[in-house]
């Protein structure tokens, strides 16, 4: 085996479970998505691989996966979260959500000035509204 | 003064009756406000959101000091008796039982209730053998509903809370479900977010179309992806969505999409979603979900 296969394995796996850190199997809420997000942030900073468990998820937002991991996309090389972040207990549809939420916040983050540049193009003028 | 009011039906001409009755409280001051309801024979439910948040801000700014509703049909009084809509304004009338189980209760929530706002959810679609739903449909559901609420709070920016109601329709096969707020709504979000002025309805349009998102410009989330989840699954459920932000109206009814402009404004957003509750099908495509690998999510 490669030696930097064996560093990876034995890095330390640190699992996350969504409803532990929101306190609630409803994983709805922005701000909920917000303390998952800075959980996760705190032990990739600290160099640990992060497994995120979805274990008794009832309900899932976008609004919510999009606070908790959407945004590290804007803060994280996209290579050392493909490295460092797994997922584990999760149904399809929560994959797949999660899914549409990572290939968004890549998009988006890939090239936020071209984005942001093509966005007001496409808006044209910017007179201010009356009311 | 006087106001007389006509039948609320969650449609355009329904929203409309809200926004005149909106453009007439607000040119009040400290007034005695009495609505003639002698005209009023149908008011669908929901529609009590979008009204419980007009009275609300014409409340805190004064604009009556009492609010009268005269000559209400027996039947009008019942359905807005039954919803909690006419004891939560102080009209001396107590909330009658919901008998068949049909009624979604009004309420207002705060910008932090959203587990509130869920247990209410659950309070109303469970358990009380509305709507005949499969699980799938009912979970996919409470989640849209979620994403409306939570989007109402992201980008409304309300300090006034977030005023909701709905109606499962037992013969129309139909559940109606508003959620309105007070907040700077679609065109003026997107005015101070990216500079752009759009027509109102433009903008709601704007906001539901492909990559389109204000948050990328404000928080460095990504996001504005709610409103278009809720949008493909009433394409595929072949229910409604009706949007009503400031002056426009925006409506996608049985996959058919309709733009119109109000004369005047509503203070704020109205979200109606209408599920199709005979709708028995899945709600994810089996290629979606066969492709999907754990190991390549991230």
């Amino acid at each position: 085996m490669h030696n930097q296969e064996i560093a990876k394995m034995k890095k330390e796996i640190m699992e996350i479970t969504l409803i532990e850190v929101v306190g609630s199997d409803l994983c709805i809420a922005s701000e909920d998505g917000q303390k998952v997000h800075d959980v996760i942030k705190r032990a990739l900073e600290d160099g640990k691989n992060v497994r995120l468990s979805f274990k008794g998820v009832r309900d899932l937002t976008s609004a919510f996966l999009n606070s908790a991991i959407g945004q590290l996309y804007g803060e994280l090389p996209e290579a050392e979260m493909k490295e460092k972040l797994s997922v584990s207990d999760a149904s399809n549809e929560d994959l797949l959500l999660l899914k549409r939420i990572v290939n968004r916040a890549k998009e988006f983050f890939k090239d936020r000035e071209r984005f942001e540049t093509a966005t007001r193009e496409l808006m044209g003028d910017d007179d201010e509204p009356e009311n | 003064m006087n106001i007389s009011i006509g039948n609320m039906s969650s449609t355009f001409d329904g929203f409309k009756e809200i926004i005149e009755i909106y453009g007439e409280i607000s040119c009040m001051e400290d007034s005695i406000c009495e609505i003639d309801m002698s005209g009023v024979n149908w008011i669908d439910a929901n529609m009590c959101a979008p009204l419980g948040a007009l009275l609300q801000i014409s409340n805190d700014k004064k604009h009556f000091r009492k609010i009268r509703l005269l000559e209400m049909k027996p039947r009008i009084r019942d359905i807005l008796q039954k919803n909690g809509f006419l004891p939560n304004f102080g009209f001396d009338l107590d909330k009658k039982p919901d008998t068949y189980g049909t009624t979604i209760e009004y309420q207002r929530f705060g910008r932090i209730d959203s587990q509130s706002f869920r247990r209410y959810i659950e309070r109303h679609f469970v358990g009380k053998g509305l709507p005949k739903m499969s699980p799938r449909l009912a979970q996919k559901f409470r989640e849209s509903i979620s994403e409306i609420f939570e989007n109402a709070v992201d980008h409304s920016r309300t300090e006034y809370g977030i005023f909701t109601c709905g109606q499962y329709f037992p013969s129309q096969g139909r559940l109606d479900f508003s959620i309105a707020d007070l907040g700077i709504g679609f065109r003026r979000n997107i005015f101070e977010c990216l500079g752009k002025n759009f027509k109102s309805e433009d903008s709601i349009e704007w906001a539901l179309e492909g990559m389109n998102t204000t948050r990328l410009l404000k928080g460095g989330k990504p996001g504005g992806f709610g409103l278009k989840l809720i949008k493909k699954f009433i394409e595929l459920n072949k229910g409604g969505l009706q949007i009503v932000s400031d002056s426009g109206f925006w409506s996608l009814y049985q996959g058919k999409i309709e733009k119109n402009h109000f004369e005047s404004s509503f203070p704020g957003t109205i979200v109606n979603i209408e599920i199709n509750t005979g709708d028995k099908q899945r709600y994810c495509l089996e290629s979606e979900l066969t492709d999907l690998n754990p190991e390549d999510i991230f």
